[in-house]
């Protein structure tokens, strides 16, 4: 049963939204940031990131709804479902570090965990949000 | 007023509040607050990311030797004249400096005698006087000026307030008119150009004279210069670097140096380097992907509320104004007061990027989400139902209540005033009949007639329509009223059926 959860995971993630805008958000940012000047980009766009974690959320709010549902028909017990969601927020929000991370990971350490860290904590939102949205009671 | 006009405000207006309170609705989602932080960071990200060159332009001309180089320096208020000292010595050059005092006055001088009006004054070295047939040079508060007819004269000027006795000096016009300074620079400040042709300040209006007595005019102690020419260049030198070393030092408006057959000139102006236009696009493409994922995750929302609108009875076009309206209000407008905060911090060729990002996202996105918004087919779903005869089956089975509830509907319908209503319950049926009257066309309007069955759990309406005018009605008109009067009704019973 185990790794028909994964297999049912995998699937929602690579077929949401949420995965292929964030690794577009980040390409885009990454390229921004090559061409940088100016001192306050890294955070500009670690900013933008932000926004882009927020997006996400709503962008895949009803597969969201629709995995935590299969997945407690498949008597996933919450702690399954709270780590496959977190583990969903530590793929995007090390998409959307990425670029940080390629450019020079020593000059932007700070935007970089930054980026990390409010993209993980954004993205958990999703966790609360959907159970909410499809009042499934753990 | 007459009661028709007054109707048909009523109406009109009705649709613009509809409109209004729908755009409210949607600007009130919190996906609006993502939408406008997305645009105001990406604004911001194009425009400090801009990287800016000076204007470069290089005039081709076989005529021009570039050799020995000369060079002319402009800045847009008087520097001391030790400005050219520092700049050979700081760009390790040598060469032959020769400074003009060129003002145009906003306060003219006034010659009382001759009665003219002195706009201009041009302070200028020896050599130069000597180039314009003044080989003598002039005295204390002798100037030189072309509109007399004697070698020269006495006159009064009247100068803030003071009255100065002065010489004027005969000096030839055509010298003065053509003499230039620098390659096609008149040493008459150019005003503006008419094609090619600069347009200069009417030589009435001009006086000329030694560096000291303009500068005994002016008030001011230093000799201070508004051009300089740096001639016998010791050799070639890029004018973007001379530009880039004043333009820390003085208010420099324009370097033009010499060359072989071209002159190179380097403006003030600055514009955006192809690398920060890359990023302004790449900015955009950001906000945009945001924006436009946000709004297809919206879709199907947005979807649900249009079919409910055209149900009410609204036309195809209220859901674009609305969206259209929703992306100036969510991205166009934070977008503008943020490319104005750019261009009061950054400048203007930041503002010429963030305009770029700012402009691209509002297109993609309100493009998007206007197709996406738009019925599939907009005849059919504009219009519903195109038919004549509609039956509706309800599961209200109090006839009448029912019957009320309709006829309530047919009274209130702002598209309509209703000439006559008449109904009749008996038993388990109804018979309702309508004579309504168009607001937006003149003397043409619908015939209802609706019969109400309940049998068992279900009821029955059944609506028959016949649309009516003075003059004939073509047939889109014929069907947008027969939809208008039928859609409200079966609307507003499955309205009231599913909150009852």
């Amino acid at each position: 049963m185990g790794s028909n959860i994964l297999m049912i995971f995998v699937k929602v993630v690579t077929r949401g939204s949420g995965l292929k805008v964030s690794a577009v958000v980040s390409i885009n940012l990454l390229v921004i940031l090559l061409f940088r000047n100016n001192a306050l980009t890294p955070y500009l766009t670690m900013l933008l990131s932000m926004v882009a974690s927020a997006a996400i959320i709503i962008i895949d709010f009803r597969l969201h709804s629709l995995l935590l549902y299969v997945l407690y028909v498949y008597g996933s017990r919450p702690n399954t479902v709270r780590i496959l969601i977190s583990l969903y927020s530590l793929l995007i929000a090390s998409i959307l570090s990425l670029p940080y991370l390629a450019i020079d990971l020593m000059s932007f350490s700070s935007a970089l965990t930054s980026t990390f860290l409010i993209a993980l904590s954004t993205l958990s939102l999703i966790y609360k949000n959907v159970r909410g949205g499809t009042s499934i009671a753990f | 007023m007459t009661r028709e006009y007054k109707t048909v405000i009523k109406a009109r207006l009705a649709r613009l509040v509809g409109i209004y309170k729908l755009s409210l609705l949607i600007l009130r989602k919190p996906f609006t607050y993502l939408v406008i932080l997305a645009t105001i960071l990406s604004v911001i990200a194009s425009g400090l990311n801009t990287k800016y060159e000076n204007n470069l332009v290089v005039v081709r001309d076989p005529t021009i030797t570039g050799d020995p180089h000369t060079m002319l320096i402009r800045f847009s208020e008087p520097v001391g004249v030790e400005a050219c000292s520092t700049l050979l010595s700081g760009l390790s050059l040598e060469g032959h400096c020769t400074y003009y005092y060129r003002v145009i006055l906003d306060h003219p001088y006034q010659l009382v005698k001759s009665r003219k009006l002195i706009y201009v004054v041009l302070g200028v070295e020896e050599e130069v006087l000597k180039g314009l047939g003044l080989e003598d040079g002039l005295s204390e508060f002798s100037f030189g000026y072309s509109e007399i007819s004697e070698e020269s004269a006495t006159d009064s000027m009247l100068l803030d307030g003071k009255i100065l006795e002065v010489t004027l000096v005969h000096v030839n016009s055509n010298l003065l008119a053509n003499y230039l300074i620098f390659y096609k620079t008149p040493i008459i400040p150019v005003q503006g150009y008419v094609g090619t042709e600069p347009v200069t300040v009417p030589l009435q209006h001009v006086l000329i004279s030694t560096y000291d007595n303009v500068m005994r005019l002016a008030n001011v102690s230093e000799p201070l210069a508004t051009d300089i020419v740096v001639t016998n260049l010791s050799g070639f030198i890029e004018p973007v670097k001379v530009f880039e070393f004043l333009e820390e030092r003085y208010p420099v408006t324009e370097v033009a140096v010499t060359g072989n057959g071209y002159v190179m000139y380097v403006s003030e102006v600055r514009i955006p380097t192809p690398d920060s236009l890359i990023s302004a696009v790449l900015s955009s493409i950001t906000a945009s992907i945001i924006i436009i994922s946000i709004f297809s995750s919206t879709t199907p929302y947005l979807k649900e509320l249009r079919n409910k609108i055209f149900l009410m009875g609204f036309q195809p076009w209220a859901m674009t104004i609305v969206m259209v309206g929703y992306t100036l209000t969510s991205i166009m407008f934070p977008g503008l007061i943020t490319l104005t905060y750019v261009f009061i911090s950054m400048g203007g060729a930041s503002t010429l990027n963030s305009l770029v990002t700012l402009t691209t996202s509002w297109l993609t996105s309100t493009i998007y989400i206007v197709l996406r918004t738009k019925p599939e087919k907009l005849v059919t779903e504009a219009y519903m139902p195109p038919t004549f005869r509609y039956v509706l089956i309800s599961s209200v089975t109090d006839v009448r209540r029912l019957t009320e509830f309709i006829v309530k509907l047919i009274k209130t319908n702002e598209f309509f005033t209703s000439e006559e209503v008449e109904w009749r319950v008996e038993g388990n049926e109804a018979f309702i009949h309508a004579k309504m009257d168009y607001v937006d066309s003149w003397g043409s309007g619908i015939d209802l007639t609706i019969f109400v069955n309940v049998n068992g759990e279900k009821s029955y309406v059944n609506i028959s329509s016949a649309v009516f005018g003075v003059e004939e009605v073509s047939e889109s008109m014929s069907r947008s009223i027969n939809a208008l009067a039928i859609s409200k009704i079966v609307g507003g019973v499955t309205a009231w059926e599913a909150t009852s």
